[in-house]
């Protein structure tokens, strides 16, 4: 079992929808649990994809049927509804992807807990219990039209954003891509400089942010923020500015 | 704003993950927020209950038109929780006046409909813009985020529709079964107030139903909303940055302190120069080998998933989703087809089986007929019956073996339809199969070989024993002859 890193300090406190894990070799991870919304947008896109499915062998079928007529067409139509139905998330989950080609084109990812690609074992459990998460059900029964009440009412109420199927089986979702920002980072540096006091890694990765997000900001603000630190520059103002640079830089180098 | 008592952590994110980083601050303090939402609209609720008392629909236009104040005593609470506050209840009715007169011609006039007030709003009421600066400053937050927040707002608008469709029809469920056929009716013929007929109930549940599916979803699209804004500052003024260099200076600043505390102290701490080599010394030990161990699943699908995969694609990295999705699900309709078309020459080749089979006996002619050797679980070769079949079911019957006679006789005919007219007889008919194959086939003989069939199927099946008579006769009129005389009458 995965132990989950209780930070320390002050971070406790601080809400984050970031998961970190601390991996055996004490190495942490961060996983990026994803929300309601792109997970409901990905639903929908694999809804319309089944539907899809459905049509173009319905279609098939139906121009089998008039070049064969006596096919068992309802029957071999229904066998083929079930395994799109209730198979086709459990395949694409437990396969190479993990996630489905509604969850791929969102940028979405089914993980374990620990952030290791599930088993099939647990993309059975939380593909059939989308039948519990689509409760309550419109118009009669569970061959009504799922409302997804129960899935909402519980992904609002979990940390993680976990509906019941996910509960169960232990997964949670993440994104799967990297955000794009508007990175600057292309400001060219002269300067050289070592900081002369060992900085801890966070203070190591706000110096690199300060560097690459420089380009971004108003240079009234730049000067603003980097006054935070004049005790470690050494300077204010504009030289700050560029002391900041040339130290994350040399950081940067030095790795 | 006091960036250090922040309670949430600042970092640059998706524009998804600013959205979930608003619902997590609701789903923090929900119920304090849901109070704050409903004191916002506390006034129209009771406006609207004295004055539109005769008209539901009225009074709900007038409680959906009055929502923008409970987000603005919402994005009040939350904003402060944010950074460490929590304002009192005294606190939020003394703002609960300029939440409602703030720009009212604006905000709950000409941006009534605006996808994007959840984030226009943190603008006015938290930076308190007006005019032109106002739409500036608009306009750069919505360089980011904008997309998320129109699709936003068409999740909220089929979210509230939804839940309330899906809370009704649960109420439906758990109703007894007048109380159903009265609200089917009401809403099968559209009866929108008490005063139409509409079952009291009905329009309870209603009420109840639409104002909390409005209050949810603008609780989260509120909180949903400041997520964005808060995220777009983080990128466009470093937040995150400034966090930190702050977190620098107070460490900096305690160090220094500690520093002047110990040099005063014990003078000045030197360095040790041996260090670095015992270190190298420690690191050198076989305990810090980095070792790596490669385990590979075997996956019986692998070869599917390697031959889906076979073509470039970049599968790990966002960007080209649409191009997997397509290419693959390309792959799995061409190899569906394929599979198709193959099962289907086959059945073609199956069903017109007889073209290939005649031509076959065309070019073949002396091939010997084949039939069934075993019908039934009985033995049907004429190797395996006496010559006179007939005569030796007469001896077995009169020994008292009554069921091996019949027996006999039956496999004696059976035999004989199958050898000399070429009844198709397969193993796995039944009696009456074998009747109807025999009628089918036109034998003289089938008016015996029915008597004969019924005779055999009381004894085998109902232990009703004929009289001797009845075997006697069979006996008597058996057509079929004895075995060399079926030779003769088969060759002739």
């Amino acid at each position: 079992m995965v132990q989950v890193v209780r930070m320390t300090g002050e971070a406790e406190r601080r809400l984050d929808t970031l998961q970190a894990m601390e991996l055996a070799e004490g190495v942490e991870i961060r996983l990026r649990i994803a929300g309601p919304f792109p997970r409901g947008g990905a639903l929908l896109l694999d809804l319309l994809i089944q539907a899809g499915l459905m049509l173009g062998f319905g279609f098939l079928v139906g121009l089998l049927n008039l070049a064969i007529p006596g096919m068992a067409i309802d029957g071999v139509s229904m066998i083929f509804w079930f395994g799109v139905s209730w198979w086709y998330p459990v395949f694409f989950e437990a396969g190479k992807w993990g996630a489905t080609p509604g969850k791929k084109i969102c940028g979405l990812r089914v993980v374990q807990k620990s952030g290791s690609p599930i088993t099939w074992g647990q993309s059975v459990l939380r593909n059939f219990l989308r039948y519990a998460d689509g409760m309550p059900y419109l118009f009669g029964g569970i061959a009504g039209v799922p409302t997804f009440g129960f899935a909402l009412v519980s992904m609002m109420a979990t940390r993680r954003f976990q509906r019941l199927g996910d509960l169960a089986a232990g997964t949670v979702v993440i994104y799967d891509r990297q955000p794009s920002g508007p990175m600057g980072g292309g400001l060219p540096v002269a300067e050289v400089r070592a900081p002369a006091v060992a900085l801890r890694p966070e203070e190591v990765r706000a110096l690199t942010a300060f560097k690459d997000r420089l380009a971004t900001w108003s240079p009234g603000r730049q000067v603003e923020i980097a006054d935070h630190v004049s005790e470690l520059s050494g300077a204010k103002g504009a030289a700050g500015v560029s002391r900041l640079l040339a130290m994350a830089k040399w950081l940067q180098e030095r790795n | 704003m006091k960036l250090e008592s922040v309670t949430a952590e600042l970092r640059p994110r998706s524009d998804w993950e600013a959205v979930d980083l608003g619902l997590a601050l609701v789903r923090r303090d929900f119920w304090r927020l849901l109070l704050s939402w409903w004191l916002g609209m506390a006034p129209m609720v009771m406006v609207a209950g004295v004055t539109f008392w005769w008209s539901p629909v009225l009074a709900f236009l007038g409680f959906w038109w009055w929502v923008p104040v409970g987000s603005r005593m919402v994005l009040f609470q939350l904003s402060r929780r944010l950074f460490g506050d929590a304002p009192k209840l005294t606190e939020e009715l003394r703002e609960l006046p300029r939440a409602m007169g703030r720009r009212w011609g604006y905000r709950l006039g000409w941006a009534r409909f605006s996808p994007w007030r959840p984030l226009t709003m943190p603008v006015e009421d938290l930076e308190g813009l007006r005019g032109r600066d106002y739409r500036t400053r608009c306009r750069t937050l919505m360089r980011r985020g904008d997309s998320s927040l129109v699709q936003l707002h068409l999740w909220r608008i089929g979210l509230t529709g939804w839940l309330v469709v899906s809370g009704i029809s649960t109420l439906y469920l758990f109703l007894p079964v007048t109380a159903k056929a009265e609200w089917a009716t009401a809403l099968e013929t559209g009866q929108l107030t008490p005063a139409q007929g509409m079952p009291m109930g009905l329009a309870v549940a209603w009420g109840v139903c639409l104002t909390f599916a409005v209050a949810l979803t603008d609780l989260f699209a509120t909180g949903a909303g400041f997520g964005i804004y808060v995220n777009h500052r983080t990128w466009i003024e470093g937040w995150d940055v400034e966090l930190s260099f702050r977190r620098i200076a107070a460490r900096l600043a305690r160090v220094a302190i500690w520093m002047m505390a110990v040099c005063l102290g014990c003078g000045m701490v030197r360095g040790d120069d041996g260090a670095k080599d015992r270190m190298g010394e420690v690191l050198s030990d076989p305990d810090f080998e980095v070792h790596h161990e490669v385990t590979r699943k075997w996956v019986p699908w692998d070869w599917l998933e390697r031959w889906l995969s076979r073509r470039p694609m970049t599968t790990s990295s966002g960007g080209t989703g649409w191009m997997d999705v397509m290419a693959v699900l390309g792959n799995v309709a061409l190899v569906s087809l394929a599979v198709l078309a193959v099962v289907f020459l086959s059945w073609l080749i199956y069903s017109h089986r007889h073209v290939f089979l005649n031509r076959r006996m065309e070019a073949n002619p002396s091939a010997p007929k084949l039939g069934a050797s075993v019908v039934m679980g009985m033995d049907v070769r004429e190797s395996s019956l006496p010559d006179d079949v007939a005569k030796a079911a007469w001896a077995a019957w009169l020994g008292g073996r009554r069921q091996e006679a019949l027996a006999l006789l039956y496999r004696g005919a059976i035999s004989w339809m199958i050898r000399v007219p070429g009844v198709e007889i397969a193993e796995s008919d039944t009696e009456m199969d074998c009747l109807r194959r025999v009628h089918d086939a036109g034998v003289v003989e089938a008016g015996y070989f029915e008597d004969l069939t019924q005779v055999w199927s009381r004894l085998a099946y109902a232990r009703r024993e004929p009289e001797d008579r009845v075997v006697e006769g069979l006996c008597h009129r058996w057509p079929f002859g004895t075995a060399r005389s079926q030779e003769k009458g088969g060759t002739a």
